[in-house]
């Protein structure tokens, strides 16, 4: 057993071990309510933690099943109809050639009237032939975009 | 849908992949780490809460109290290194998944745009023979009237548009063509920059010009008179082209003031207006002196302070002397601050006026963001040995 002659004061000399007991349940129980208090803590601590886990979590879970899925209707969708682009591409490339071969026509007449003549006539040629050759042009981008479908 | 339109939905599929997926993968890169470093918080929460318990245990030794705290800190930061780790793992197997989608893109569109490629070229020689036509000719200086000049005005920019969009098709189909190559060879990006009309502009600018600065070119002939070429015309006639010559030199473009087909060119060209408002707006803004009426105020408030001073503060010439400059200076002190403040805002207020001409140029001209995505792997065990030590 410990000294304690030293660490008390005089009036409890007559009667040292009471004050001993008493110190020492008073002091366990402070520890005890440390501890209790500090475990406490920490619990409330964790269990927060523990929530802001499972929302990033389920989060995390959703999404990454968002993502695959949405990369999986895309590859689906990218591997397009072979078949219907094969089947289209003869009618596709006669319209080109048709509206290529009308544009080209339609520029060497535009190259040859575009002039500095200035004359209300020659004004309303230009203006004509500037009107065919941008539907055509229109025509074949419409077809390009058509060539490129997207997802 | 315009031309326009029809041929920026050519990058449909790419927008779909940068625009749906790739923030979504970046994002869970972000989570990932947060929840493992939620785990090494609830550790670094234990360690602590049992050194605090080990605190009330008069026994325990100070050395296994920290070989607690040395355990408790290497299992945190090993949980948090291995969240990053994951997180990296699962960036790559995401960017896996996309290059696999892009590969089926590209082997099913390769082909396709190599004939839509074939027809764009075609098609841009035959707009650029009709285009260089058109800008050799020469108009007479003075048009019979406004009709005649509108009309001329109005073939030019067709010409120019068609060239225009010509230009753009054949280089987003030669860009497409690139990031296809690019997709079927296990690559996520070509790096090559993405075509805009800007872009498309400053190439006609060259074409038209050469070497000289379309701004003096601008300036000459509608200064000088004389015939106008094609060029001049539609640089005159043109929304865009006179903006791009404008990007670097932001001053006040004022037309000629006679009746001459310049001076009826620019000044109903409605670009060059908005422009030029906008560069009035920062000019006078600049030319503001935003602080003089508070120095005025000063200079008067210190007249009162000196005259105070003489007259009603008692006590001989020096007391008075002493406490009228200890005010003049307070007061100049907090007047200082007071301009220092009002000239920040005034610098605000001037880069924000500049910051609106150079959106306008943009917006008009057509100068696209370029994306700048980070599409480079992770490597999962540098990422956790430089998170472990850092």
């Amino acid at each position: 057993m410990k000294n304690y002659n030293n660490s008390y004061p005089a009036e409890y000399a007559d009667n040292i071990e009471t004050p001993i007991v008493v110190e020492e349940v008073r002091q366990l129980s402070t520890r005890t309510d440390n501890i209790i208090a500090n475990v406490s803590n920490a619990l409330n601590n964790i269990s927060a933690n523990a929530v802001e886990i499972s929302r990033i979590s389920a989060d995390v879970q959703l999404q990454c099943a968002q993502l695959e899925h949405m990369l999986n209707c895309m590859m689906v969708k990218a591997q397009r109809d072979v078949t219907l682009y094969e089947k289209s591409l003869p009618i596709l490339d006669k319209q080109f050639n048709f509206c290529q071969q009308r544009l080209d026509k339609l520029m060497d007449k535009a190259v040859d009237l575009i002039s500095d003549d200035i004359s209300d006539a020659s004004l309303a040629r230009q203006e004509a032939i500037m009107t065919l050759i941008e539907t055509t042009n229109s025509s074949i981008n419409n077809l390009i975009s058509k060539l490129i479908p997207s997802l | 849908m315009n031309d326009e339109k029809l041929i920026i939905s050519l990058l449909d599929d790419i927008s779909a992949l940068e625009e749906q997926v790739i923030p979504q993968i970046n994002e869970l890169s972000q989570k990932l780490p947060e929840i493992y470093s939620n785990y090494a918080e609830t550790v670094r929460e234990l360690v602590s809460t049992t050194l605090d318990i080990c605190r009330d245990i008069p026994n325990m030794k100070s050395s296994t109290r920290l070989k607690i705290e040395i355990a408790g800190e290497i299992a945190a930061r090993s949980i948090e290194a291995f969240g990053k780790a994951k997180a990296a793992y699962k960036h790559n197997q995401l960017l896996d998944k996309m290059m696999a989608v892009k590969k089926m893109i590209a082997s099913e569109n390769r082909e396709r745009n190599a004939k839509a490629l074939e027809s764009a070229k075609i098609k841009f020689e035959s707009s650029r023979r009709l285009f260089n036509k058109y800008i050799s000719i020469n108009y007479p200086a003075k048009l019979k009237d406004n009709d005649q000049i509108s009309r001329i005005s109005a073939i030019s920019l067709r010409i120019l548009n068609l060239y225009r969009t010509n230009m753009f098709l054949l280089s987003m189909c030669n860009y497409l063509n690139e990031e296809y190559r690019y997709w079927s060879n296990d690559m996520q990006s070509s790096d090559l920059p993405r075509p805009d009309y800007f872009m498309i502009n400053q190439i006609i600018i060259q074409e038209m010009f050469g070497d000289k600065k379309p701004i003096d070119v601008l300036e000459r002939s509608s200064k000088i008179g004389g015939q106008l070429s094609g060029a001049e015309v539609m640089l005159m006639a043109d929304p865009q082209l006179p903006l791009i010559t404008f990007q670097n030199n932001r001053n006040r473009f004022t037309p000629p003031s006679d009746h001459s087909t310049s001076n009826t060119l620019i000044s109903s060209n409605e670009a060059i207006s908005n422009y030029n408002y906008l560069v009035q707006q920062r000019d006078a803004c600049q030319q503001e002196e935003p602080d003089s009426p508070i120095y005025a105020s000063g200079v008067f408030s210190s007249i009162i302070i000196i005259l105070l001073s003489i007259f009603y503060i008692p006590g001989v010439w020096w007391v008075k002397t002493i406490v009228g400059a200890i005010a003049i200076i307070w007061l100049w002190s907090r007047l200082g601050s007071y301009t220092s403040k009002i000239e920040e805002i005034h610098m605000q207020d001037i880069t924000y006026l500049d910051n609106e001409i150079s959106n306008y140029i943009a917006g008009v001209c057509g100068l696209i963001k370029q994306p700048n995505f980070d599409y480079n792997k992770k490597s999962a065990i540098s990422t956790f040995f430089s998170s472990f030590f850092s």
